[in-house]
């Protein structure tokens, strides 16, 4: 068939207008993809600081949860004598079987050698009868540390002194799980009021070693206290970051003038993280854990935007149009007529695996001491937008496709830390250099991206 | 979102707004991309594009117009360039006989008509459908067709001439359209074609 025979079967404008219908009607539907890949062309990658964010919402909430919240401490004294209900009774010699249980805090350092021999013979004239739980005692409990001095609480007052059955013993057991007994022979020989303690305002005044020789508490065997060398950290640090240059090659360091025309500035970022802490020995702690950055540093450019073509207004769909393009100018010396300065920013959102090594340099007082840390921190960046100097010197070019992922970060600090209890505070100056450049492949200029900032941080005593 | 919602929401680089208009407008644009395109691939690679531009260039719609229309001639902007830049225009750009065309037609899926119409576009050789794409259905003068093309207006018109004649032979062959008649209300639909 000829197919150019000339002959149109149709009028030529109803042709056109049944194409025209046909193609306006006609409907397809992009692949996922496209959408991807427009979105990150202007905004970057957004799908991980969302999860980034919320990954280090829930860790830091969970961190401040368990550090903060504590249970009471009358509610660890009840739950422990819970827990010793219908348990197997402490291991008592045999003698001393006949008991009553009490839980006591207590300072087991002022035992004395001497107590101990009084109760191993003490023990030998006891009789053979089960302990007994003392629940009627529980509400009896005067916790005897530090923040109690201020009562009057005595260790056992009179009206439970009085309540209990002359036949049995009395065991009491501290927070470390050392048991001690009081020999029913001390109650029967020993009238009420002297088991008394002294009141609250004389414990300035005595010596404590004072107390417990006049009150003998004896030993059975004795748990071997071990302190755990575990610390748990959380920390955050404000900073501020900014990139140290590097010339590439000998065509760029020919260009001296590059540093002078770039102006950049610096911006804040910050960085959080936990750590796991391993205590040597008193004076080296390692480190090892996990940590969330997001560095910035501005750029100043000048936007050119060239019109490429102007459609006339003189066809079916009305309308004049320009198709546009925009170029970044370094500098405005090197900018055509008509830039417009603009302020872009290089952010870069990682994770990094931060393993190092604190020295506690000088103890200050009982509770402050100054402290020095270093640590190598392998780092993942996982959300990024980059612009680049391109290798006309001229205009800065998205690098995001180039940047390097994967980069080794190493850090320097040094902070006063407090001590209270099993808690810690910290604070002082921290500084950061990133050691491979920013981005692979080849480019004018090499980028090392640095911080600098203060460091607060948290820090819990486990225990086992 | 109405229209002026998205555009403002889009001025202001906002990602719901600018994926409001993408889902708005991005079948239809396609299908634009589609009739120049020679594969999906590529039709997606100048959707890409296209948006892209449209999401960049927001400022310069100054409300002169359907802002349907203003994304449409950028579409086709997108296009064009695309296909000058893997040159893919200069294959058949000046294809002068086209006699020996092959009219595929087990490649036309029978679906739906509009589909139908667009598949047979998409089997001219690339120059003749890009002009026909620009002249019958976008609108475009000859004269700016040759400005956009880089030919002359005679060879544009020429290249439409041919192009329309090979497509109606085309849609005859695949009975869209009746040889019998010269009204557009009796082509034939879909179901009828078989």
């Amino acid at each position: 068939m000829n197919i150019f025979m000339g002959n149109s079967f149709y009028n030529d404008d109803e042709l056109e207008e049944f194409l025209k219908q046909q193609a306006n009607n006609h409907r397809m539907y992009p692949s996922d993809k496209v959408w991807r890949n427009i979105q990150e062309s202007l905004h970057g990658n957004m799908r991980w600081p969302a999860l980034g964010f919320f990954s280090v919402l829930i860790i830091s909430a969970l961190v401040v949860g368990t550090l903060i919240i504590e249970p009471g401490k009358k509610m660890i004294a009840e739950n422990y004598l819970r827990s010793t209900k219908n348990t197997q009774p402490v291991i008592l010699p045999q003698d001393a079987e006949n008991a009553i249980i009490l839980t006591e805090h207590f300072y087991p350092a002022h035992i004395t050698q001497q107590t101990i021999q009084y109760v191993s013979r003490s023990l030998s004239s006891q009789q053979n009868q089960p302990p007994q739980e003392a629940t009627a005692f529980n509400q009896n409990i005067v916790l005897f540390n530090n923040s109690l001095l201020n009562t009057s609480n005595l260790l056992i007052p009179a009206s439970t002194l009085h309540a209990l059955p002359v036949s049995k013993d009395i065991i009491l057991t501290n927070r470390s799980k050392e048991k001690y007994i009081m020999p029913r022979t001390l109650l029967l020989s020993t009238a009420i009021e002297s088991l008394k303690l002294p009141a609250a305002s004389n414990y300035f005044q005595t010596k404590e070693e004072d107390i417990w020789r006049s009150f003998p508490l004896f030993t059975t065997a004795p748990t071997k206290q071990t302190t755990f060398p575990f610390d748990f950290e959380f920390y955050i640090t404000p900073s501020v970051s900014h990139r140290k240059w590097v010339y590439n090659d000998e065509n760029t360091k020919q260009a001296p003038s590059l540093k002078q025309m770039v102006h950049h500035a610096p911006a804040m970022g910050i960085e959080t993280g936990f750590s796991l802490n391993y205590h040597l020995n008193k004076a080296f702690t390692l480190k090892a854990g996990l940590q969330f950055n997001m560095r910035k540093y501005n750029l100043d450019a000048y936007r050119y935007t060239r019109p490429t073509e102007i459609i006339p207004d003189d066809n079916v769909l009305n309308n004049d149009v320009a198709d546009t393009t925009s170029t970044y100018y370094i500098a405005q010396s090197v900018a055509p007529d008509g830039s417009k300065k603009i302020t872009l920013s290089n952010s870069y959102y990682q994770i990094s695996l931060p393993i190092g090594v604190d020295w506690r340099v000088v103890n200050i007082s009982k509770k402050l001491s100054w402290n020095i840390g270093v640590a190598v921190q392998p780092t993942y960046t996982f959300d990024k937008t980059v612009y680049a100097i391109d290798n006309d010197l001229k205009t800065y070019t998205n690098a995001n496709n180039r940047l390097r992922n994967w980069n080794v970060n190493a850090n320097a600090e040094t902070f006063l830390r407090y001590k209270k209890g099993d808690m810690s505070w910290q604070i002082g100056p921290q500084f950061r250099y990133q050691m491979l450049p920013t981005l692979s492949g080849s480019s004018p200029v090499k980028e090392y991206l640095f911080d600098y900032g203060v460091k607060v941080g948290f820090i819990k005593t486990l225990s086992h | 979102m109405t229209v002026e919602a998205i555009i403002l929401g889009c001025l202001n680089n906002n990602p719901t707004a600018q994926r409001e208009l993408y889902n708005k407008y991005s079948p239809k644009m396609l299908s634009v991309c589609y009739r120049f395109a020679q594969n999906r691939e590529d039709a997606e690679d100048m959707l890409q594009e296209g948006f892209i531009k449209i999401f960049n260039g927001m400022q310069s719609f100054e409300n002169k117009g359907a802002f349907e229309g203003w994304m449409r001639k950028i579409m086709v902007h997108s296009c064009i360039n695309f296909l000058k830049y893997y040159k893919k225009l200069g294959q058949n750009a000046h294809l002068e006989f086209a006699e020996n065309i092959e009219i595929k037609e087990e490649t036309i899926p029978s679906i739906l008509q509009a589909k139908q119409v667009v598949e047979c576009i998409r089997l001219l050789p690339i120059g003749y459908r890009t002009v026909l794409n620009l002249y019958a259905i976008e609108g475009y003068s000859h004269k700016e067709i040759a400005e956009l093309l880089d030919i002359e207006e005679s060879t544009s018109r020429s290249q439409y001439t041919r192009a329309k004649s090979l497509l109606e032979a085309i849609l005859i062959k695949r009975r869209i359209i009746d040889t019998n008649t010269l009204r557009r209300s009796q082509f034939l639909p879909a179901w009828k074609n078989k």
